[in-house]
């Protein structure tokens, strides 16, 4: 695949044509996940987001990386993501790509519904993921690419005075 | 994985001294919550004042450890950051959970039910 086209095709999904804030490779594994979030949020800092709101940029990147670690790659302990991220004004919009399997049916999952008044032994303990991303995504896009899986992902941010304003709850 | 244990008469306090219970420390808390509460029938109190990120791996090896209590030993859970509050709320965990503004608060809520 011709890098030309791939940035055409990327463009032609929202045009994001600002350098990004942060961009970083890193091994699809747990620890390599999480030492990614910690680069990632030393990045962001200079745009002074409430901690809120860091917390769910970071809860969403984690959440879709783990998914690459576990599904795309099969938790081979091989392959790598590519993370960049953009601070636009109220938004941060990230684009997570690899290399691993596509997703099932070219699509992204959707909320899983749990029932949460069965019995204690029966209590889910997985399967929260995508419903969490689509909760926090004002805007989630899918691609399998040349044979990439591209995820772009929007996520509502605010300033870090924010937190003290609004605290009601979350 | 650091978590230190307490006890009071009706109550073990667990305090999870970390930052993040997220997937790549998803097992090592789950057998450290199991190895802590083998020796006692005490109800549970998981401390989470110092714990800034839980992912989804996190939260399902917080249940797992509800499970592993069994009915006779609630898990009750304290202290959460607004970003783990979130967690919960979002995938409405928090229904399962009984949740404290602090350790001292669970306490005092038990110390209550025993008079």
């Amino acid at each position: 695949m011709p890098d030309g086209k791939l940035t055409s095709a990327m463009d032609a999904l929202g045009g994001m044509t600002a350098p990004p804030d942060v961009a970083l490779t890193f091994p699809a594994n747990d620890a390599a996940v999480r030492r990614a979030m910690s680069t990632i949020r030393q990045g962001l800092r200079q745009h002074a987001l409430s901690e809120l709101s860091i917390g769910t940029l970071e809860l969403v990147m984690a959440e879709a990386c783990n998914n690459i670690v576990e599904h795309a790659y099969e938790n081979s302990g091989r392959g790598v993501i590519s993370l960049t991220a953009r601070c636009l004004s109220g938004f941060v919009q990230f684009e997570i790509s690899d290399t691993g399997k596509p997703m099932p049916g070219l699509a992204p999952p959707t909320k899983r519904k749990h029932d949460l008044n069965a019995a204690l032994e029966q209590l889910p303990e997985g399967g929260f993921g995508w419903g969490l991303i689509r909760d926090m995504t004002t805007s989630l896009i899918y691609r399998r690419y040349g044979g990439r899986n591209i995820l772009r992902l929007c996520v509502e941010v605010f300033p870090e005075d924010y937190d003290q304003r609004s605290r009601t709850g979350y | 994985m650091k978590i230190t244990s307490q006890m009071s008469d009706t109550l073990q306090i667990l305090k999870v001294e970390e930052k993040r219970i997220d997937a790549a420390a998803a097992i090592q808390f789950k057998d450290k919550v199991k190895a802590l509460t083998a020796d006692n029938m005490n109800g549970v109190v998981l401390d989470l004042e110092m714990v800034e990120f839980v992912d989804s791996s996190g939260l399902g090896a917080i249940v797992a450890a509800k499970k592993f209590l069994g009915h006779d030993r609630p898990l009750h859970l304290a202290a959460l950051s607004p970003i783990v509050a979130k967690v919960f709320a979002l995938t409405r965990m928090e229904k399962v959970f009984c949740i404290y503004v602090s350790a001292d608060e669970a306490l005092a809520a038990q110390a209550q039910k025993s008079a």
